[in-house]
C-alpha cells in the first residue's frame, strides 16, 4: 500500500464561487470511484486500484491509498476524467445537472451549448492564473468532416482547425503539426512461423525504408519510429538495408515463404498506401505476402484472438503512449496478456517492476526493456504520424507533444 | 381503398421486421459487439467481461434478438454508450433537421424541374431546350459530396456570400440544399419533360386548345396535371436518396440531422445510437412510399387502390 498526498492550491474557486478544497475534493473523487458509475468504460481497473477513498486531512490536504504502488495512475486518473465537481451544486441539483450545465474551476467558464452544434465558453475572472486567460472567450464548434474544418479557418469562420492532416493543410496559409501521435506498425507474430525466428522479425525490420515511407505518404509531418512515440527512449530505427534482409531470410531458409499480412483502415487513411509499400518492401527480400483487408468488425476481432491463430503479420496504428501511460501501453504491446502477439517470459517479470520505480531507475529500466525489445524486433515501428492543426495567421500555438491541446498554449502571435 | 391501406401495412411492417432482424444480425453476428464498442487498447479482460455483461452480451443470441427485437417494436434501442440516455430520444431530436433539409429540397425541387421541363418540352426545338437538356443530364450525373465541395469553395472561401456549414439561420441552408436537390432537380426535369411532351401529343390537348382555352391555361391545368403523375410515382424513390444522401451532405455541412447522428454513433461505435437510426430511416421510408401510392390514387382517378 502507498499513500497518495495531495496539497490542493489555495485560491481556486468554481464558476459558481464555491471554494475548491479538501471537501470539494474528495466529493469528486467519490463520483469517479463509485462503483456504479464505474461499470462504464475503463474505470473498473481504476477502483480497484484504491485500497479505500479519499480521506480528507485538512482544510487544503487530502490522502488516497492505492492498494499497489502505480506511478502512472495520475496519467490514469486524468485520462478517466477526474474533474473537480462544485459538491454544494451537486447536493442541490443532482449530478445530472451537471452535464448540461458543467462548472468547474477553470479558466474559461461555460456560458451555453446546443447539441452537436456549438459550445461557448467564456473568461471567468476569479481564475486563479489570469495570466495564461489569453482570449475573452472561446467558441468550439463541430464539422465531422475535415476538409470543411479546415475551410472554416479559411473562410474567418474559425480560428484553429483541429486535426485536418497533412494534405488539408496545405491549402492554409499557416497550419502546425503537433503531438497527438498515432504510431503506424506491423505486429509481427513471435508464436507462428516464420515470424518465430528472430532472423526473420529482424530482416523485415531491415526491409523497410522508412524516411522514403514517412516523406512520400505524410508528406514531413511523421517521423520515422523506433518505438511508439512520444516516448522518452533513446533508440535508432532500423536502418534500411534490403540486402542485409534478404540475407537473413535466406539463412532463416524462409526464401519464397508465403506470409499472411492483414490491416484495416482503423485509425488512418493512409493504411491502404502502407499495406502496398510493405508488400513490394517484403516481396523485394524474398517473402511472398499474401495481403488481406480487413473490415473494421472483423479486424477487432482477428486483433483479440489467441496469438497462435492470428496471421504472421498485422499492421496496427495505435495512439499508445500519448497520455504518458508509457507501462501500461509497453503491457499492452509486448505482455503476454497484451494484444501485440508477443509473449516473452524474460520480459514479463520487468513488468510489475517498472510500475513500482520513480525517477531515473524507472527511465533507465524502460531504456533497458525497450532496448532489448528492440534486439528481438516482436514489432516493426514505421512511423510516427503527428496531428496537423489549422490555424489563423494571428496565432502562435506553443503545443506540447503528447494529446493535450490547453487553451492555455494556443496564443496571439 | 382501406383493404389497400392493411394490406400495404403489413407489407410495411413485413419490411420494417426484415430490416429490425438484418439490424440485430449485422450488429451481434458479424462481430462481437463489445470489441467494436471499445478500444481493446485501453481496456483489460476484466473489463471487458463487465461491459459484455451490462450489455447483456454474454447471454444465448435467442434471448438477446428477443430483448433487442421486444425494445425494437417499443422504439426502445437501449441507452447511447457515450451519452446514457436512450438512443431513441437522441435520434428522434435530430429527425426535424433532416425533414427540414428534405423538405426543403423537395419543394426546390419542384420549383426549379416543373418550369424548366414545361419550358423544354413545350419549346422543344429552341436552343432554350437544349441548355436544360444539357444541364440537367450535368446535374443528374454529379455526385453530391463533389458538388457541396465546389459550393464551399465558391460561395464561402471566395465569394464570401455564405456561410461554409452550421445550423440556425437560413443562410446555414443554401449550400446543403442546392448540393442535394441538384441530382434530384435533373433527374426530375428530364422525366417531366418526357412526360410533358407525351401528354401535348394527347387529343385532349386540341380538344382543349379548339374550345379556346388560354395556352397557359392548357399546359397548367390539362398537360401537367396528368404529366405530374409520373412525378409522383418519382417521389418515393427522391425521398430514400434524399436520406441517403443526407449521411454525406449533413457531414459535410455539420446538419445536425439524422445522417449526420448515424455516422457519428458509426465512429464512436455507438451500437444503440446506430440501430435506432438505421431502424428509423427505415420506419420514414416505409411511411413515405405508403404515403406516395395513396397520393397516387388520389391524383390519377384511373388508378384505384383495391
Amino acid at each position: 500500500m502507498i499513500v497518495w498526498r495531495f496539497t490542493l492550491r489555495e485560491g481556486v474557486t468554481f464558476h459558481n464561487g464555491e471554494p475548491w478544497n479538501a471537501e470539494a475534493a474528495k466529493a469528486s473523487f467519490d463520483v469517479l470511484a463509485d462503483a456504479e458509475l464505474a461499470s462504464s468504460l475503463g474505470k473498473v481497473s481504476f477502483v480497484s486500484l484504491f485500497a479505500s477513498g479519499m480521506e480528507i486531512v485538512d482544510e487544503m490536504t487530502v490522502d488516497l491509498t492505492t492498494n499497489v504502488p502505480d506511478t502512472e495512475f495520475l496519467g490514469l486518473y486524468m485520462r478517466l476524467g477526474y474533474v473537480g465537481l462544485p459538491p454544494q451544486f451537486v447536493a442541490e441539483n443532482g449530478l445530472e445537472a451537471l452535464s448540461e450545465q458543467p462548472i468547474g474551476t477553470g479558466p474559461y467558464a461555460f456560458t451555453s451549448w446546443s447539441r452537436g452544434q456549438r459550445v461557448v465558453l467564456e473568461r471567468y475572472d476569479g481564475y486563479w492564473e489570469p495570466e495564461v486567460q489569453h482570449w475573452a472567450g472561446v467558441e468550439f464548434i463541430t464539422r465531422p468532416e475535415a476538409s470543411v474544418r479546415a475551410q472554416t479557418v479559411r473562410a474567418g469562420e474559425a480560428h484553429f482547425a483541429f486535426n485536418i492532416g497533412a494534405e488539408q493543410a496545405k491549402t492554409l496559409s499557416k497550419s502546425i503539426a503537433a503531438g497527438g501521435f498515432q504510431s503506424s506498425s506491423i505486429r509481427l507474430n513471435n508464436t507462428i512461423a516464420p515470424t518465430s525466428d528472430q532472423r526473420v522479425r529482424e530482416a523485415i525490420n531491415l526491409a523497410l525504408d522508412r524516411q522514403a515511407i514517412v516523406d512520400a505518404i505524410f508528406d514531413g509531418t511523421a517521423d520515422p519510429l523506433s518505438f511508439f512515440a512520444y516516448q522518452p527512449i533513446d533508440l535508432e530505427p532500423y536502418p534500411y538495408d534490403p540486402d542485409a534482409a534478404a540475407a537473413l531470410i535466406e539463412e532463416a531458409g524462409f526464401t519464397g515463404t508465403e506470409v499472411e499480412m492483414v490491416y484495416g483502415e482503423n485509425r488512418i487513411p493512409e493504411e491502404v498506401q502502407l499495406a502496398e509499400i510493405y508488400t513490394a518492401s517484403l516481396e523485394a527480400i524474398g517473402l511472398r505476402v499474401q495481403l488481406t483487408r480487413l473490415e473494421p468488425q472483423q479486424y477487432n476481432d482477428v486483433g483479440g484472438l489467441p496469438f497462435e491463430e492470428q496471421p504472421a503479420l498485422f499492421m496496427e496504428t495505435t495512439s499508445s503512449g500519448n497520455y504518458g501511460d508509457v507501462v501500461g501501453a509497453l503491457r499492452d504491446k509486448y505482455g503476454c496478456q497484451g494484444s501485440g502477439t508477443y509473449c516473452n517470459p524474460e520480459i514479463e517479470a520487468d513488468w510489475a517492476e517498472l510500475s513500482t520505480l520513480t525517477g531515473e531507475e524507472r527511465a533507465a529500466l524502460i531504456q533497458e526493456i525497450a532496448e532489448r525489445l528492440h534486439a528481438d524486433a516482436p514489432r516493426a515501428w514505421v512511423a510516427g504520424v503527428r496531428q496537423v492543426h489549422g490555424l489563423a495567421d494571428f496565432l502562435e500555438p506553443d503545443l506540447p507533444l503528447n494529446a493535450y491541446i490547453l487553451l492555455d498554449d494556443v496564443k496571439p502571435a | 381503398m382501406i383493404a389497400y391501406l392493411i394490406r400495404r401495412g403489413a407489407a410495411g411492417a413485413a419490411v420494417m421486421l426484415a430490416l429490425v432482424v438484418l439490424a440485430f444480425l449485422a450488429s451481434h453476428y458479424v462481430g462481437d459487439p463489445v470489441n467494436m464498442m471499445v478500444d481493446s487498447e485501453y481496456v483489460t479482460d476484466a473489463e471487458y467481461d463487465v461491459l459484455r455483461e451490462a450489455g447483456g452480451y454474454n447471454r444465448p443470441m435467442h434471448e438477446q434478438f428477443w430483448d433487442f427485437f421486444s425494445g425494437a417494436i417499443r422504439g426502445d434501442f437501449g441507452d447511447s454508450v457515450w451519452q446514457n440516455r436512450p438512443a431513441t430520444e437522441i435520434v428522434a431530436e435530430r429527425l426535424p433537421a433532416t425533414l427540414l433539409l428534405g423538405g426543403v429540397c423537395i419543394v426546390v425541387t419542384f420549383m426549379v424541374a416543373i418550369p424548366a421541363a414545361v419550358i423544354s418540352a413545350y419549346w422543344s426545338r429552341s436552343w432554350v431546350a437544349t441548355v436544360i437538356t444539357t444541364v440537367t443530364t450535368g446535374f443528374a450525373s454529379v455526385a453530391s459530396f463533389w458538388v457541396a465541395l465546389a459550393l464551399i469553395f465558391v460561395f464561402a472561401i471566395e465569394l464570401k456570400w455564405l456561410p461554409t456549414s452550421g445550423y440556425g439561420q437560413w443562410q446555414h441552408m443554401v449550400l446543403p440544399v442546392i448540393a442535394l436537390a441538384i441530382a434530384p432537380i435533373g433527374r426530375f426535369t428530364q422525366i417531366l419533360e418526357a412526360s410533358v411532351t407525351n401528354e401535348l401529343r394527347e387529343p385532349y390537348v386540341s380538344t382543349a386548345r379548339a374550345k379556346g382555352l388560354r395556352e397557359t391555361r392548357v399546359i397548367y391545368r390539362h398537360v401537367l396535371r396528368n404529366a405530374l403523375i409520373v412525378g409522383v410515382t418519382l417521389l418515393g424513390g427522391e425521398v430514400i436518396f434524399l436520406l441517403n444522401g443526407a449521411v454525406l451532405i449533413e457531414t459535410i455541412f455539420a446538419w445536425p440531422g439524422i445522417g449526420n447522428v448515424a455516422l457519428e454513433s458509426a465512429q464512436q461505435r455507438d451500437l444503440p445510437v446506430l440501430m435506432a437510426s438505421v431502424v428509423l430511416v427505415g420506419l420514414l421510408v416505409v411511411v413515405v412510399n405508403l404515403a406516395v401510392d395513396v397520393a397516387y390514387a388520389a391524383i390519377d382517378p384511373r388508378v384505384r387502390l383495391t
